[in-house]
């Protein structure tokens, strides 16, 4: 035990520095105990700050970007408004994943299935502009995706609770280059955009975490 | 196809044959006081408190388990599950085992999780030390510790078995607490209980009893208002901070003999509990700057009911008063001495059997409140949430004291120290008691350490030996843990700076 000349108290555990005054321990004789400390040093779960580093400067270029393309091209509301939706979705994504942290990947395949079933309603409804089929859905699939990359980053999680649900997501991110080979939309390149990236993601996942992926779509999808 | 294997989750095994099955239909409303804590749980205050034990020994986790089977069996409120109805929430009794878990996670992490079926306690080892953490929707500081110390006792008799031939322990079988008794109801449910109130019980605060807590451990269950009449909650001094980084709790534990504590308590003529409190206000006062508008600090101290209206139950039985002081410029007012003597005033006259029933009566007026039953469950925890947030602007500070611990003769000697952590949403000070050591653990959600060095020093320099030891909360801390100071070094010198 080492003893702290500010505050007067012997300090448990093996810290160098007091944990209250923060002065430099008197450390007897300068061996800190061996045995482990009573409380487990739990790496952090995720960094608030580390958090809002990545997702804040990735929503403001995203929205500043979204601004410039307008000025740039008029007419360019229907991608302009996809890319907000997107950005709402991308930080509900993160946030949940870092709050609550059980269940991410259901959560997100659901974001996913209903956003994308709720445009292609809305464009339904609205005249079938091909809306939903050229930004909507690769956007969200696109987005969805990278919420995951920054999840798996930033937040720790176990990987066998969120890949197989995750691998889902990325499959889903291909679809988007079913509508480009039937026509359905009017740009291709979200679509391209979006089938790159899951691919390369499905790719990655394949190649740095082949055990745990196999694993879970085992049980999964054991009948 | 193959029917589905048994599954289990982490932590949980399904009953063995000696278990007795219980229909899985056995439900209970939740009670009067736990309603709140789903209302206002968060992901800083996760409404889970742990009773911890450091034994002299290094803790055998298969010994461990065997006792928690053991114990597990008579205490079958602990069997319960946490469901959500339209109207309310309820505990359903499950058929899940327990399995005592190697701690590795920060201290009162969450348990609940509202699409989940798990128990809501778990019992946990690491070195010297076995924990019990619980959801305080489940039990209270007094429920827990009841089973904690059966589950220590029952430990050691199977450590020590020599030890504990010669001495016949009683009552160690049978079921000790049910899973439908709601002492709420019990009391307050009809017009009766009015006239039981025990006159003479023991004030909460200082309780020497071997079993009986002094309060609940709770945090603050407080839809009351405020007592005093001269001070608007807006006038409260609000404690801020940085928060940790991934919201776990900061806890400091300040290990220090009981007797000095109690002759300085005494030499104020005061309980242990109010001197305690009268030193966390006076540590914020030495490190905060109080603004002009807010010098007025409150606390809440959660009363154990069961010495005023007898129970056995070990669901939640307590109610939470509010105890303050105004603090005024260079007066003797400010005096620990006097803050002692104000705040003792205050509780002395909140306990009284009057205020208390009429408090409760009035908590589970609302509950049962025609109307108020059946507006939807989600509807009244962003009621109570609300009700909830700005009450929390009247508390400055919130306390805990669980009394004096002791277990049966041949097991007490094989527990050096006791400790009670409660996750708080602002600063919390927990003290329990065993043998001769008194522990004071601090929680909070934020980073700093501050008013608990300043609470350190008063004690140090009134030569009272203190021990310290505290949580790692910020990766600088969590890198010195595995060995590279340099980093905490340098936030050190920049903490100092």
């Amino acid at each position: 035990m080492s003893h702290c000349r500010s505050c007067g108290a012997d300090i448990e555990g093996r810290w160098r520095v007091c944990p209250l005054c923060w002065v430099p321990l008197d450390l007897g004789a300068a061996v800190l105990p061996a045995t482990e400390e009573a409380y487990p040093a739990a790496p952090l779960r995720f960094d608030r700050r580390q958090l809002w580093a990545v997702l804040v400067p990735l929503s403001v270029l995203a929205v500043i970007a979204s601004f410039a393309a307008q000025a740039l091209v008029p007419d360019l509301m229907a991608p302009i408004r996809t890319v907000w939706l997107s950005v709402a979705a991308l930080w509900l994504v993160v946030l949940v994943a870092a709050y609550r942290r059980h269940n991410v990947g259901s959560l997100v395949l659901w974001l996913v299935v209903l956003l994308s079933l709720a445009a292609v309603a809305w464009d339904l409804v609205t005249g079938w502009s091909m809306w939903a089929t050229t930004w909507a859905i690769p956007s969200i699939c696109t987005f969805a995706n990278l919420a995951l990359v920054i999840v798996v980053r930033v937040v720790r999680m176990e990987p066998s609770e969120h890949i197989a649900k995750a691998a889902l997501v990325m499959l889903f991110g291909l679809v988007p280059g079913l509508f480009v080979l039937l026509g359905w939309v009017t740009v291709t390149t979200p679509s391209w955009a979006c089938v790159g990236l899951s691919a390369l993601l499905l790719a990655a996942t394949s190649v740095f975490r082949p055990r745990q992926l196999g694993d879970a779509l085992h049980r999964r999808l054991q009948a | 196809m193959t029917p589905d294997p048994p599954r289990t989750s982490p932590g949980l095994r399904h009953s063995s044959a000696w278990w007795p099955r219980t229909p899985p239909s056995t439900w209970v409303r939740l009670d009067n006081a736990a309603n709140i804590f789903l209302a206002t749980r968060s992901d800083i205050d996760t409404k889970v408190f742990r009773l911890a034990a450091e034994l002299d020994e290094m803790v055998d986790p298969a010994v461990l388990q065997e006792a928690l089977d053991r114990v597990y069996a008579q205490y079958p409120l602990f069997r319960a599950v946490l469901r959500q109805g339209i109207f309310w929430y309820y505990l359903q009794e499950s058929d899940r085992h327990p399995v005592v878990a190697e701690d590795v996670a920060p201290s009162v992490t969450h348990l609940y999780r509202f699409d989940s079926r798990d128990l809501l306690f778990r019992v946990l080892h690491r070195g010297h030390r076995i924990s019990l953490e619980v959801f305080h929707a489940l039990t209270d500081g007094t429920g827990a510790l009841w089973f904690f110390q059966d589950l220590l006792t029952e430990y050691l008799g199977l450590r020590h078995p020599e030890e504990f031939a010669a001495a016949a322990l009683t009552g160690r079988s049978g079921v000790k607490q049910e899973f439908t008794v709601d002492a709420f109801s019990q009391w307050f449910g009809s017009r009766r209980g009015a006239g039981a109130f025990i006159e003479e019980a023991t004030t909460p605060v200082g309780s020497t009893s071997s079993l009986v807590a002094d309060n609940a451990g709770g945090p603050v269950a407080s839809h009351e208002k405020a007592s005093h009449p001269h001070t608007r909650s807006r006038r409260v001094v609000r404690v801020r901070g940085r928060l940790t980084p991934d919201r776990r709790t900061r806890v400091v534990e300040v290990s220090v003999p009981v007797r000095p504590m109690l002759d300085r308590a005494r030499a104020e003529g005061v309980s242990l509990t109010i001197y305690l409190i009268a030193l966390f206000f006076e540590s914020l006062r030495a490190t905060r700057v109080l603004r002009r508008e807010a010098r007025t600090m409150a606390v809440s101290v959660p009363v154990n009911l069961r010495q005023f209206f007898p129970s056995a139950s070990g669901r939640n039985f307590f109610a939470t008063i509010r105890l303050m002081h105004q603090y005024r410029a260079d007066s003797g007012a400010d005096s620990l001495g006097a803050v002692c003597r104000s705040l003792d005033e205050q509780f002395q006259s909140q306990l009284t059997q009057d205020g208390l029933q009429r408090k409760i009566r009035r908590l589970v007026r609302f509950e049962r409140h025609p109307l108020l039953r059946f507006i939807p469950r989600p509807l009244k925890d962003a009621v109570l949430g609300a009700v909830n947030h700005l009450n929390n602007r009247g508390i400055t500070v919130a306390i805990s004291n669980l009394g004096r611990v002791a277990l049966p003769a041949p097991a007490d000697p094989h527990v050096r120290r006791m400790f009670l952590h409660v996750s708080a949403a602002r600063p919390q000070l927990s003290a329990i008691s065993h043998g001769d050591v008194l522990t004071v653990s601090f929680t909070s959600p934020f980073v700093e350490t501050d008013y608990h060095a300043a609470f350190v020093r008063h004690l140090t320099d009134r030569g009272v030996a203190v021990r310290v030891n505290a949580s790692r909360v910020t990766a600088q801390e969590l890198a010195e843990a595995e060995g590279d100071p340099s980093r905490l070094e340098t936030c050190a010198r920049r903490r100092q700076r």
